[in-house]
């Protein structure tokens, strides 16, 4: 993926080469939808979120900043990564409502919690104690949501066990610093 | 509060508004691991993208076209979209060659089955009466080519293939705004009331109103 977030590449992006387009895509492409099936999305919702992502990128990439602070990947999937937020936030069809009123009930307060209005204060807390976690805690534990210990592994070349107690570590701090946030 | 709640809780966060940024070392790991959906589903995705990027262009059906030929139109609209002539087959179930074919005028659109140039046309969202303008353009067109190629030839001199292409869409368009305008065949017009009933079979009524 280097050659994606390359300079000269992004300069070729933006000035609407068909070819990096084309590049751009057939590499994003699998592991985009890869990526937001990993937050529980079934098969087709994550195929159309990934055509959302990159109609996205499509229009925004000459907007696109590599001195932003992220990589132009990374930038591409934190739009995924808010898509898929706003999928989850879409109420449930009325049929699928229907089926079930005791949590339909749930998903409605839930909702009402996480309306962007009054958020859920432990969501805070905990976004607070995650912020306040060294990075590389805060790593293990991000990247433990999307990717399995083996496959962490592979990339990393650090051994499951190791990386088992490295997460067991992270999440124990995150737990004192959130009872901290709790306790103020 | 337990190892499960508290993971619970984090995965609420992660996946709520108020998660924080993703970070490079993040995506790296993800983007280094062995995972990645299957060809078929990429290949799902890149039609309905091609197809929504261009319903996105022509949100109402194409009726204004100049006289231009039909597949130097298809060309335009999909330079200006950004796509290759790969995103275009693969969103109509072709090969690249087809659409260059068709875009050069090596292959004339009736000389193709009309089926397949039904799904070109809904695909770039172009009404029937515009279909009718561009492939009559195309039809007079591909009476005069033989002159424009020789003059194109006297021209050319020794051309890249780059320079080859630009010098033919340039002569294309000249001539199908001088073309002498000729009466449809028979069978260009009974060609075209295939394609009619092809686009309304894929239900593609918009285009015919």
């Amino acid at each position: 993926m280097d050659e994606i977030n390359d300079a000269k590449f992004l300069q070729q992006l933006q000035a609407g080469d068909q070819v990096a387009y084309k590049l751009l895509f057939n590499r994003i492409f699998p592991k985009l939808c890869a990526f937001i099936s990993r937050f529980g999305v079934n098969d087709q919702d994550a195929e159309e979120i990934t055509v959302d992502t990159m109609l996205k990128v499509h229009k925004a990439v000459r907007t696109f900043d590599p001195d932003g602070g992220a990589k132009l990947t990374t930038w591409i999937f934190e739009i995924a990564k808010n898509k898929v937020i706003d999928y989850k936030r879409r109420p449930a069809p009325p049929e699928l409502r229907s089926l079930d009123s005791e949590r339909d009930l749930k998903d409605e307060q839930a909702l009402q919690q996480d309306d962007g209005l009054s958020p859920n204060p432990n969501i805070l807390r905990l976004r607070r104690a995650l912020d306040s976690l060294g990075p590389e805690d805060q790593d293990i534990l991000r990247t433990r949501q999307v990717m399995s210990y083996e496959e962490i592994a592979e990339v990393t070349n650090a051994s499951v066990g190791a990386l088992r107690v490295r997460h067991n570590r992270a999440v124990n701090r995150l737990k004192k610093a959130f009872e901290e946030e709790k306790n103020g | 509060m337990s190892d499960e709640d508290i993971l619970e809780l984090l995965e609420d966060t992660l996946c709520s508004e108020n998660a924080p940024p993703l970070t490079d070392s993040v995506v790296d790991a993800f983007l280094a691991a062995p995972v990645e959906a299957s060809q078929a589903s990429v290949d799902r995705m890149r039609a309905r993208f091609v197809e929504r990027l261009l319903a996105d262009l022509h949100q109402e059906p194409v009726k204004g076209v100049e006289d231009q030929p039909f597949g130097r139109w298809i060309e335009a609209e999909r330079r200006r979209a950004l796509l290759t002539e790969g995103d275009i087959a693969n969103a109509i179930g072709k090969e690249p060659l087809y659409v260059e074919h068709l875009e050069t005028g090596a292959t004339y659109p009736w000389n193709l089955n009309p089926g397949d140039i039904a799904k070109l046309i809904r695909l770039f969202r172009i009404h029937i009466s515009a279909v009718a303008q561009l492939i009559s353009c195309s039809f007079n067109l591909s009476r005069t080519r033989l002159a424009g190629d020789v003059i194109g030839r006297a021209h050319g001199g020794h051309a890249t293939k780059e320079r080859g292409d630009s010098v033919k869409r340039a002569l294309d368009l000249y001539m199908a705004k001088n073309a002498k305008k000729q009466e449809p065949s028979g069978e260009l017009t009974a060609w075209l009331a295939e394609v009619r009933d092809r686009l309304k079979d894929q239900g593609a009524v918009d285009l015919l109103d």
